[in-house]
């Protein structure tokens, strides 16, 4: 039997995910705002792993209570391919983004037995005058900066994790969809363990594997491109006029299944079938990624 | 791992190396430990444990030491894992090079506790004599992790040559404390004696507001605002609430020792 919600078709496939590597770590400042300014440009350019090196977001903002320091803060989400990856990307965007902000501070957030390195390698900005602290069997550095200290964490933890969990709204207009879009994302954001770091928390370009030109290993996926309908066979009909996409990457299968059945609902009780077609997902046959997400299931 | 109980029955009639009674003590039965050797110091003459104590089980996996135990230095040496609480006054070099777990003393020691200890944690619900976590007789450091909490008063040189861990002594110290200090922190609660700092060349000593700071060795504390306080705070938080709760208010920053090329710091709480 279909499976509908709230009068939208939702269609028989699966979202095709695939594992990566994933740390998390928090950010706390004098004040929410430079917290949240810190993790603004922290998670600059990081929505696909396709070019980005990572994916990385806001997972949560946290009170003075949640926080190591007894300040308000920021815990972010980053996912890529590989450890070495991370390992490259992470202390390169904590110098330039948070030891950089006004008042931050930075801490790990995750346990692993594999460690993302922060202040090991932050330390030497201080050039000699730095200073190690061990506390709660935890090493922080205090590196001398022109507001006082920047404090930061030896290292953060670093798990395994899924990435590319994901469901297209086929939309009977842009409106339409990307209201349906906005709620999904707003209704998945309070998600433990889980982000959608493209923009908004969705994307339009959802892409193909490789290219006709040499050198793009991604590109559009035409049979997903409405204004393409004369061109290209497309799995759709012609009343779909817009598409947006919610790619979700989470710390389990578990929560990347409990935010797209979230997801999915809140973006077809928000619009009906006055506003979307239908549900589908994104996928290559099954035959990359290990992780498979049937919207039937993760509706139950 | 078992637990054990040993009773002071007999007190031997001269001081005795006990750092038998430490280590892997819980991975012994009563009888392995009966036998275990104390040598007389000074005197080519060993007693064994069962000479002076009453050794029994415990089915709580705690090893309990009680008794009037000041001629025995080195009790609970290199210490490891599990709980060790010792009842009674104690000799010196008590916990010395303790290593993990858990130590408990009601009751007071002779100098040299904490002797270069390593990890896991010491209270000692009374007062310490002088050099707390001094280095081994020819070594260069003392305390090089793990955590150690006086109830009571420090002798001179409390944390002499300390390069790592926490010290909280919640009562006053002797003089010279944090002397030589390599890195570590060492709290102080109550009121401090002359040459507080001397010679140290990195590490954190946190003093209270009526401690006298050298304006030859440190320079004027000066008002900040440090997240490492905070986190001090919380991690001391339980043993010593008062001065956890000043440290979550500004504090005074001092650097020193300048006269030995120091980059040491003195934190002066109540600032």
């Amino acid at each position: 039997m279909p499976t509908e919600v709230a009068g939208v078709p939702v269609e028989d496939t699966f979202a095709e995910a695939f594992d990566m590597k994933a740390t998390r770590f928090v950010v706390t400042a004098e004040t929410i705002d430079w917290a949240r300014d810190a993790a603004a440009a922290m998670c600059g350019f990081g929505t696909s792993v396709i070019a980005c090196g990572i994916e990385i977001a806001v997972e949560s903002e946290l009170t003075s209570e949640q926080t190591p320091d007894g300040r308000p803060g920021v815990a972010i989400l980053a996912f890529a391919i590989s450890g070495k990856e991370l390992e490259s990307q992470i202390p390169r965007r904590a110098g330039q983004c948070v030891l950089t902000c006004p008042t931050t501070a930075l801490f790990a957030g995750c346990d692993g037995e594999k460690r993302i390195p922060l202040g090991k390698q932050l330390r030497y900005f201080g050039d000699g005058f730095q200073i190690s602290k061990h506390m709660g069997g935890r090493r922080y550095w205090r590196i001398p900066v022109m507001d006082g200290e920047f404090l930061c964490e030896e290292d953060t933890g670093r798990v395994d994790a899924v990435g590319g969990g994901n469901f297209l709204l086929l939309g009977r207009s842009l409106h339409a969809v990307a209201h349906a879009c906005r709620a999904a994302t707003a209704a998945i954001a309070p998600l433990a363990g889980v982000i959608t770091p493209f923009p908004g928390g969705a994307t339009r370009s959802g892409s193909k594997v490789g290219s006709k030109y040499r050198g793009l290993f991604a590109s559009t996926n035409e049979a997903y491109c409405p204004t393409l309908r004369a061109l290209v066979n497309q799995p759709f009909g012609d009343e779909v006029h817009s598409i947006l996409e919610v790619v979700i990457d989470g710390l389990a299968p578990d929560r990347i299944a409990e935010a797209m059945r979230v997801g999915i609902t809140a973006a077809c009780e928000a619009v009906g079938p006055a506003g979307l077609v239908g549900v589908t997902a994104g996928n290559y046959g099954g035959k990359l990624g290990r992780h498979h997400f049937h919207l039937a299931e993760v509706l139950q | 791992m078992s637990g054990l109980h040993l009773s002071l029955q007999v007190a031997p009639t001269a001081a005795v190396d006990a750092s038998a009674l430490g280590g892997n003590l819980l991975e012994l039965s009563v009888a392995e430990v009966a036998r275990l050797p104390l040598p007389t110091i000074g005197i080519n003459h060993t007693i064994c444990v069962g000479d002076c104590f009453a050794v029994a089980a415990r089915d709580d996996g705690r090893g309990v030491i009680e008794g009037d135990l000041r001629r025995f230095h080195r009790l609970g040496s290199r210490w490891a894992a599990g709980e060790l609480r010792v009842d009674g006054d104690v000799g010196e070099g008590f916990a010395s090079q303790m290593q993990g777990g858990a130590v408990v003393l009601r009751g007071n020691a002779l100098a040299g506790a904490a002797e270069q200890l390593r990890g896991g944690r010491l209270q000692i619900l009374g007062n310490v004599a002088e050099e707390l976590g001094r280095p081994l007789s020819g070594r260069r450091s003392g305390i090089s992790g793990g955590r150690v909490i006086v109830t009571g008063n420090a002798g001179a040189r409390a944390g002499y040559r300390m390069r790592r861990g926490l010290i909280l002594i919640l009562g006053d110290c002797g003089d010279a404390a944090g002397c030589d200090l390599v890195a570590g922190t060492l709290v102080i609660g109550g009121t401090v004696g002359n040459d507080l700092g001397a010679g140290m060349r990195r590490g954190t000593l946190v003093v209270p507001q009526t401690a006298t700071l050298s304006s030859v060795r440190f320079s004027s504390p000066r008002q900040e605002q440090l997240g490492i306080a905070r986190l001090l705070a919380a991690d001391i938080a339980t043993d010593s609430p008062a001065i956890a709760a000043a440290l979550r208010t500004n504090i005074g920053r001092a650097v020193g020792d300048l006269s030995a090329g120091g980059m040491g710091e003195v934190w002066v709480y109540g600032h």
